[in-house]
């Protein structure tokens, strides 16, 4: 059984936590969610649904109810008993069904009635922000960054805090209202990030009921590629993000209607993703991106395919990628097998591109060193 | 381009008319909903989220945009435009990207927060009935059933089938567990020459949001699992889980229920359930008690028989005559074991050790034979 106390706050170092003490493993320890005090108010004290999410997949994976103190939303208790657990469970041997217990509220929750959306300077981000500006029906009022696993390393809290200090000015470019919340998540709960990314999102979210009636979680897959790999909850998060909406706050997959290539298409006529767009796996957003990477390959390809790649001077170092094309489309090449890899490699192959022969050399190596390091990983 | 009119209420001898004037490839013809006079009060009229709902696959299939004289939800048409058109017009070939033309509202309507699903007696609704008759959120607890002529019905008098329907769901499961019946009758199958399967899951919400005043959340029983979720466009229910969830306005929750379980595992639970041992319906006779000849019957008796599950259903369906039968209903199975529904009854009786005789294999190749036979008879000869 997993325990969620009841919810309290605590004041640390400028700091306000929303804290819950948990009995996790036989262990005692407390989760916590935080924002600089100044967003106090956006912080929902009185539900504890924030908290069920975070832990679901670890409760789901070793096969223990969930019990807690403050209550949770009747609406998500419903969505997660008889839609998520159920369906995932159904899905593979990775999670175990379980209930969840606690006192229920249909009431909603004292909401500023904000939109907001998170901010990585990604793809998906840039495109959920483009197209929910001011002519929107729910016009974007917040910006979020969540320290919930994303970044990792020794150094996770100070690249949380790099990227926070970096995303200002493009918030205040955009006129949003920018909210950084930090959480012990990753140190505490022991799950593979990509397995359980999206439900670590949807509780950042659900932290900030406070403050949002709306939130908007950039769609990394499109619908058309909707299924149930548990270790990686993008490809079913269509339904998670459905299933974790409660009585004040709504939420939508923004983006998973379309393929990752027509968003970047549509971002090159966006002068603020000339400048912000930022897929690689290294640096903080508002830095450069490092053109070696694997997602960058697969961006800044993207880009060269579209014919755009110019006017993204700024936050790609143009020259450098043109100068190793055979490489970067070797690397996109090779990893075909993953749909966002092959859909750029479709894009490139349909475009006036002319793929270097060598391309296909490099994709044969990097696909026999990944093959190797599989082994070796065995 | 599709025009639709402000919507109107007009009160009949016995029902409650919704209507709208809609102009579809040239023709001005009125689009209607009906209800009970007693659920008039519930009508949505101020704004025309049913009617855009209701033509919506037409709509696309015609690459026709629709022009609103009256208000859609703010909501509905940010989640239709931005989420439902470009998905569906990305993923099936027969679907193009239309616009929305309206004006938006998203003033609070009144709501009496009523929970429904849409009833037929069949096993899908049968299990959202078992699964939700006493769930334990309050506002998730099931107070009504509907029953819609929307395009399902295929009688040669929809309305008195209709009226049929209702009258049965009220004293049968509806009285012995305290729940309402609500019946809406339409005439959008007659205006929109469309497979109903094809549209299934947009025909039956558009009903719903002609009861906005009404109804808080509706259960759409699923046909698929949630697993087997593709964009099909002949088959709606395979990604209804889109629609659903974007045809939500600020008082009204849709859910898919039961995807999360297959067909033969729902069979299983209903098994123990009183109401369903007497009152399953799924066969494709309305008016008559299950026929245990058509398709639906025979799949479903054929279901339980698998389970072991068969004579608990002794009220509901001519168990003797199956076993009487026997050969005969498994070689119809097994002919159709291509069929999702079918193919999974010989999956269980294969876990379960149950064989096929001889016979029933001879059989099922016969009726394979005849099956083709009769398709390519039905094929337009060209001249």
């Amino acid at each position: 059984m997993l325990n969620i106390g009841e919810l309290y706050l605590q004041h640390t170092d400028g700091q306000v936590r929303l804290c819950a003490d948990i009995a996790l493993n036989g262990r005692g320890t407390t989760l916590w969610f935080g924002v600089d005090e100044a967003h106090t108010d956006c912080l929902c004290t009185d539900r504890s649904d924030a908290f069920v999410m975070a832990l679901l997949p670890t409760a789901m994976r070793t096969g223990q109810d969930i019990t807690c103190q403050t209550p949770m939303s009747e609406r998500l208790h419903y969505q997660l008993e008889q839609l998520l657990i159920p369906s995932v469970c159904a899905a593979g041997k990775l999670y175990h069904p379980i209930h969840i217990q606690g006192p229920l509220t249909a009431e909603k929750v004292k909401s500023k009635g904000g939109v907001g959306t998170g901010f990585s300077g990604g793809a998906d981000s840039l495109h959920t922000i483009m197209t929910h500006g001011k002519d929107s029906p729910f016009p974007l009022t917040h910006l979020t960054l969540f320290n919930v696993g994303v970044f990792e390393g020794a150094a996770y809290r100070q690249g949380f805090l790099k990227s926070l200090e970096n995303a200002q000015p493009f918030a205040d470019e955009m006129g949003l209202e920018l909210v950084g919340l930090d959480s012990n998540l990753p140190q505490a709960l022991p799950e593979r990030y990509l397995d359980v990314f999206s439900y670590r999102l949807l509780s950042g979210a659900l932290a900030l009921q406070g403050v949002m009636s709306t939130y908007l979680v950039a769609s990394s897959y499109d619908l058309g590629t909707f299924h149930f790999d548990l270790h990686d909850s993008g490809t079913h998060d269509f339904l998670l993000i459905h299933c974790a909406q409660t009585e004040s706050l709504s939420l939508y997959d923004s983006g998973v209607q379309m393929k990752r290539v027509q968003k970047i298409k549509e971002l090159a006529d966006w002068a603020p993703a000339h400048r912000w767009l930022h897929f690689c796996i290294f640096g903080h957003v508002g830095e450069k991106n490092c053109g070696r990477c694997k997602k960058c390959a697969r961006d800044i390809s993207t880009l060269y395919g579209l014919g755009v790649l110019e006017r993204f001077a700024e936050a790609v170092d143009v020259p450098a990628y043109k100068k190793t094309l055979p490489r970067q489309l070797g690397l996109v090449l090779a990893n075909r097998g993953e749909s966002l890899y092959d859909e750029a490699a479709k894009l490139v192959e349909a475009s006036d591109v002319k793929i270097p022969q060598a391309a296909y050399v490099y994709a044969e190596q990097f696909q026999k060193a990944m093959k190797n390091l599989q082994e070796e990983q065995k | 381009m599709i025009r639709m009119e402000a919507p109107q209420v007009r009160q009949e001898a016995e029902r409650t008319v919704l209507s709208a004037m809609v102009t579809l490839e040239g023709k001005r013809e009125e689009a209607w909903f009906s209800v009970e006079n007693q659920y008039g009060q519930y009508l949505t009229d101020d704004r025309l989220d049913a009617f855009v709902v209701g033509f919506l696959t037409t709509a696309m299939r015609l690459g026709e945009d629709i022009v609103c004289e009256a208000p859609i939800t703010k909501r509905l048409y940010y989640q239709l435009t931005t989420y439902l058109i470009p998905a569906m017009a990305a993923n099936m070939e027969i679907y193009h990207a239309i616009a929305i033309q309206a004006p938006l509202t998203d003033a609070p309507l009144p709501c009496e927060k009523a929970v429904a699903t849409g009833w037929t007696g069949g096993v899908d609704c049968m299990y959202t009935l078992m699964t939700h008759r006493n769930a334990s959120e309050p506002s998730r607890r099931l107070t009504h059933l509907l029953v819609a002529n929307v395009g399902t019905l295929e009688s040669e008098d929809n309305t008195s089938t209709l009226a049929f329907m209702a009258e049965k769901a009220r004293k049968g499961v509806a009285a012995q567990l305290g729940l309402q019946v609500v019946s809406v009758d339409s005439n959008l199958q007659e205006l929109q020459q469309e497979t109903y399967l094809a549209v299934a899951a947009f025909r039956l919400p558009a009903a719903v949001l002609a009861l906005q005043k009404l109804f808080g959340v509706f259960y759409n029983s699923a046909g698929y699992e949630f697993q087997r979720f593709s964009f099909v466009q002949e088959n709606s229910a395979y990604y209804e889980l889109v629609p659903l969830s974007c045809f939500e306005t600020d008082n009204l929750a849709f859910y898919s229920t039961g995807g999360q379980t297959s067909r033969m595992q729902k069979l299983n639970e209903l098994a123990s359930f009183p109401l369903a041992q007497k009152h399953l319906h799924p066969c494709i006779y309305i008016k008559r008690d299950n026929c245990g000849k058509c398709g639906k019957c025979v799949r479903t008796m054929g279901a339980l028989y698998a389970l072991g599950k068969l004579d608990a259903f002794r009220e509901a369906f001519d168990v003797e005559a199956f076993y009487s039968n026997k050969e005969d209903y498994l070689a119809n199975i097994l002919s159709k074991s291509h069929s999702q529904h079918y193919g999974e009854v010989l999956a269980v009786m294969k876990q379960r050790g149950m064989t096929l005789s001889p016979e029933v294999v001879r059989k099922a190749r016969i009726l394979r034979a005849a099956a083709a036979v009769a398709q390519k008879n039905l094929k337009p000869k060209e001249d």
